[in-house]
């Protein structure tokens, strides 16, 4: 018995060492260069030097704080990184919390409704306006009070559709009654069904998951109330996909 | 049969008189062995490991993940610090105690096995180290975002379950993290009673002695 123990101790402690350093060293090779969505990225694919992707869900606390950093810091990182390091910048919007969690309660369909919401907006060009607002709102409404920021928080509600689409109808050169439709018809899910299969193959560890180059990491080392440290972690996250 | 059947019943019932008094005789060996300032200072610094280590995984490894980049060496002790300022926020949520816990009794564990191993106790030291590892383990691969479905966890799971894997890892994690204490209990309790048993062969070893 005791000899038992010894063994499975061994085979435990070398086995989490080693996917630690696996994980943390292996580059995806999956990873394709070809967009998801045009309209959710940044940069010059023809001229880009480096291929940043981040896979990711409205509803993931840990995303929302990396894409907060960068919202945040706007200017910098359009200038300092996707100009200056050439780097062409994918976010591959998923409702893998949908998927993940869909029957053990209304809420799940947050995912699902949210990135409904972003795909029609990217529909017409406006994703960025749109995914940064979404996000304001729930950073405002929820985050910003401790509500739906990690796994031991107070969870978020489910929210009406209106909730989501509302922040459309504040975005100019979008036309809202199209919008709408696209909303209301589910004219985006079979898009977000397919990259979420998509993500789901590449990312075994959840979301935010982030493929820089030859760097892959997931998780978020932020604070929800600190915008300049998120994006001092933020920027640790890109140069090391820089440095790789 | 019915006679094997009232022993092994007998033997069942026995058994939690019997680990709660090993548990007393645990803690007063324990009191004994914290009376020296060199096992505090060993507690402390297996304590502090564990926190680390265990604060580096709350937020999905990806701290650990940078430790492995090609970032340049400052900035690399930049991310160390960022880490131990995460200890530090441990202490202001109650899943942070939880963590403080667990680490402290790692580190009792740690500073039991280093008497154990330094009292020729080296069978009771490395069977225990073992259970104290199944423990850690234990604990380490729950921490993260279930949520999101960042654990280490998570993409073990995945191999068997498929998409419903973050779901199982978040009901599994809180049975994992239970059974991780419980180990740590049992462990700290075979220790303390090694330790407990020594100290008194070694005092009734010198009243002997001296009455000689």
């Amino acid at each position: 018995m005791q000899k038992a123990i010894r063994i499975i101790a061994i085979v435990l402690v070398v086995g989490f060492f080693g996917y630690l350093v696996i994980s943390a060293s292996i580059s995806s090779s999956k990873n394709a260069r070809e967009p998801w969505n045009e309209h959710m990225t940044l940069g010059d694919r023809e001229t880009a030097e480096h291929f940043y992707y981040d896979y990711t869900d409205i509803m993931c606390p840990y995303c929302d704080k990396f894409a907060n950093a960068l919202a945040a810091h706007d200017e910098e990182f359009k200038k300092d990184y996707i100009e200056d390091k050439k780097i062409f910048f994918e976010l591959r919007l998923t409702d893998m919390l949908y998927v993940y969690h869909k029957d053990e309660g209304e809420s799940a369909i947050n995912s699902r409704n949210a990135a409904m919401n972003a795909y029609c907006a990217a529909d017409q060009d406006q994703f960025w306006a749109y995914y940064n607002d979404i996000l304001a709102k729930l950073y405002k409404d929820y985050h910003s009070k401790g509500i739906g920021v990690d796994q031991y928080s107070e969870k978020i509600p489910t929210l009406e559709m209106d909730y989501f689409k509302d922040v459309a109808k504040e975005i100019d050169g979008l036309d809202y009654d199209k919008f709408s439709s696209c909303v209301d018809n589910g004219e985006m899910a079979d898009a977000i069904d397919k990259n979420t299969a998509k993500a789901m193959n590449i990312t075994p560890s959840g979301v935010p998951y982030f493929v820089f180059d030859k760097y892959t990491t997931s998780g978020f080392l932020g604070k929800w109330d600190a915008e300049d440290y998120d994006w001092e972690q933020a920027k640790l996250l890109l140069d090391a996909g820089l440095a790789n | 049969m019915v006679k094997r059947k009232i022993n092994l019943w007998q033997k069942i019932r026995k058994a939690p008189g019997n680990f709660a008094d090993k548990a007393k005789f645990a803690v007063v060996g324990f009191r004994y062995l914290f009376g020296n300032p060199k096992y505090i200072a060993c507690l402390m610094l297996a304590s502090v490991m564990f926190l680390y280590i265990l604060a580096q995984l709350q937020e999905g490894g990806s701290s650990w993940r940078l430790l492995w980049s090609g970032l340049a060496l400052d900035r690399k002790i930049g991310v160390l610090g960022t880490t131990i300022a995460l200890m530090g926020s441990c202490f202001t949520s109650l899943d942070g105690i939880l963590l403080v816990f667990l680490a402290l009794m790692q580190g009792v564990a740690v500073a039991g096995i280093v008497f154990a191993l330094r009292h020729r106790e080296k069978d009771h030291a490395i069977n225990n180290a073992s259970t104290g590892s199944i423990a850690s383990i234990l604990a380490f691969i729950t921490l993260g975002c279930p949520t999101c479905g960042v654990t280490l966890l998570t993409p073990l799971l995945t191999m068997f379950a498929g998409a419903g894997a973050v779901a199982m890892a978040e009901r599994l994690g809180i049975a994992l993290t239970i059974i991780a204490f419980l180990l740590l209990i049992y462990t700290l309790v075979q220790l303390g009673y090694v330790i407990f048993v020594n100290v008194s062969a070694k005092q009734a070893k010198e009243k002997h002695a001296k009455s000689d």
